[in-house]
């Protein structure tokens, strides 16, 4: 029973996850940018509704306000990740993503600064504070039902909508669609937007389940990057299953063996490298 | 440069770094130590995304094995130091060998992400595995290295900064003799163009093993330096913003180069120290514009080697 709980766990870490995922691996599939400041862009949603509300339990309605401003607030800071990286473009790959982690640094400074590099937590919402089903926490239940909407979204909106075949034209064959008329430069900005606005968005969504703390950056961009890794680069279903995966692997890890789980994560990454080198659903280049 | 004139002038560095121990008081001297330490690191990670082509973000690691290596042997086993830095080289060679053999078939960005992944991983190791490790607390209670006797004749600090200085300038030298060794240029071809190399009957992936262990073994011997100066170790020594620490001082010191990230790791350690009474915490926002100012301001060998990397793949 225990075990069950813990798998449960499992799934609300993969559900957020798997929101920050999806934009780090769409990013990457449209730019050819990894963008090292993913983790940094979490941090500040959570930071950014720990200013505004503090770690006392507010109404269901504030923390869907200060989540809507999470929004806005990484349209911003991508607006800005672009403008950075777009002198870069020609000079190389790399140097845009070690742009990205100069960035991530400078953010994720800027925020311990201005709080402290202590540990906070924020409260779940009043109304989603309780439990259900006896004792398990209604948050949790909550983290998973958005991701399964935000999954659900990003599905309908790459399959079944004419930006999503966009993007994936852009991903595909980017000089026949600049062609074909369209704006590709539109494209990227469009997704780079929409990836980092999802970042900080699962920062505010991830507040009450992660310890908002110095470090936080680099842990929660190194459990996407794992993700993506396994679920394979520009692949939305990639990410989707790599989250639920790591979100397992990470969670009954932690619970079962303490000491061997950060062993399990590696042992994961590297079955999967070994098994299919492009990632589960990555295509061979 | 002429061979001739080269070899004056490092017989004149090493000369006027020997005889530092009476020109700096006890404090400096320590600091120089650790940059001289760091310098090393920096180095052998230049020899890997310089030389080798193989940009890791996870770099840290290594100077965590070494030092937990060293450590571990100074608590349990022996006292003296040269045991100490065998046993960390060897384990710098053996975590080489397990993540490198995964690591180099891994290309371009997945290399990077999971360099990282295995920086992070081993910091997690590190704080979970308490019994060993001690955990966050770190590893403390570590005996001083004995210097074989050195330490009876001038003061603990002075004979520390010397053995400093020999180990770097060890590896240092070996760094600089296996670049220029067949196996370095069998590392530099694998960076030029994989495929040529390979139809040339070299095993690419065995030579960037090589290289990654190389790096390795060097990083770790830099790690048992940290730890025999501080006597102490803890997961910060390998986290996330040490690697991107070593990887500044390799921007900063030109990614084509060994020799100047040896010197601009001794440089930002120093100037660390120096600014950290007026900077405190704030010394990161500091490495971040560093950072990003060397990314913009000071393009190297890296990217160009990244280009001719991506149209030979």
């Amino acid at each position: 029973m225990n075990l069950l709980v813990t798998a449960f766990d499992g799934i609300a870490f993969g559900a957020l996850l798997f929101v920050l995922a999806v934009g780090l691996t769409m990013i990457f599939g449209l730019l050819d940018v990894l963008n090292l400041a993913h983790g940094a862009l979490y941090m500040a949603g959570g930071y950014l509704a720990l200013l505004i509300i503090g770690e006392a339990p507010v109404s269901l309605a504030v923390f869907i306000g200060v989540a809507l401003l999470a929004v806005v607030a990484g349209l911003v800071l991508g607006g800005g990740l672009s403008a950075a990286i777009r002198p870069l473009r020609g000079r190389g790959h790399l140097d845009q993503a070690l742009l990205t982690m100069g960035l991530a640094i400078l953010l994720s400074e800027f925020l311990l600064q201005s709080v402290d590099r202590g540990f906070h937590s924020l409260a779940a919402p009043i109304g989603l504070d309780g439990s259900i089903a006896g004792s398990y926490p209604a948050y949790r239940v909550a983290v998973i039902v958005a991701g399964l909407a935000i999954a659900g979204a990003t599905f309908w909106v790459f399959e079944k909508t004419r930006a999503g075949a966009l993007v994936r034209a852009a991903v595909d064959d980017p000089e026949m669609l600049a062609a074909t008329g369209v704006n590709v430069r539109r494209v990227r900005l469009g997704v780079v937007l929409a990836g980092c606005a999802l970042a900080v968005f699962a920062g505010v969504l991830g507040g009450p389940l992660l310890n908002l703390r110095a470090g936080l950056d680099t842990e929660v961009l190194v459990l996407a990057l794992i993700v993506i890794v396994v679920g394979g680069l520009a692949s939305i279903r990639g990410a989707a299953l790599g989250a639920l995966l790591i979100g397992q692997v990470q969670t009954l890890g932690v619970a079962l063996v303490p000491e061997l789980a950060a062993y399990l994560l590696f042992a994961v990454m590297a079955a999967v490298l070994l098994w299919r080198p492009a990632g589960l659903f990555g295509r061979t280049a | 440069m002429n061979p001739r004139i080269k070899g004056v002038a490092v017989a004149a560095v090493l000369a006027v770094m020997a005889v530092m121990p009476y020109v700096l008081d006890p404090y400096r001297l320590d600091l120089l130590s650790g940059g001289l330490a760091y310098g090393l690191m920096a180095a052998s990670l230049a020899f890997l995304v310089g030389h080798g082509g193989l940009p890791s973000l996870g770099h840290a690691a290594f100077l965590g094995v070494g030092a937990y290596a060293a450590g571990l042997t100074a608590k349990h086993l022996t006292a003296n130091a040269l045991g100490q830095l065998l046993v960390a080289i060897a384990a710098g060679v053996v975590f080489a060998l397990l993540t490198g053999w995964f690591a180099v078939r891994t290309k371009g960005f997945f290399f990077l992400m999971f360099t990282l992944a295995i920086g992070e991983i081993a910091v997690q190791a590190a704080t979970r595995s308490t019994r060993v490790t001690g955990g966050d607390n770190g590893l403390s209670g570590i005996p001083k290295a004995e210097l074989f006797g050195l330490d009876a004749v001038v003061p603990y600090v002075a004979a520390f900064y010397w053995w400093a200085l020999a180990v770097v300038a060890l590896g240092f030298g070996a760094l600089v003799l296996l670049r220029n060794s067949p196996l370095g240029r069998a590392v530099a071809g694998a960076r030029e163009n994989e495929a040529r190399m390979a139809a040339l009957g070299y095993h690419v992936t065995g030579v960037r093993l090589a290289a990654v262990v190389i790096a390795g073994a060097v990083c770790a011997a830099g790690g048992a330096l940290v730890e025999q100066k501080d006597t102490f170790v803890a997961p910060t020594h390998l986290e996330i913003g040490v690697s991107v620490l070593l990887l500044v001082m390799v921007l900063l010191g030109g990614r084509d180069s060994l020799a100047g990230p040896l010197v601009a790791g001794v440089a930002l350690i120093v100037l660390r120290a120096v600014t950290s009474t007026a900077l405190g915490d704030k010394w990161l926002l500091v490495e971040g514009a560093l950072f990003v100012i060397c990314v913009y301001l000071l393009p190297g060998g890296l990217q160009g080697l990244w280009r001719r990397r991506a149209q030979a793949a």
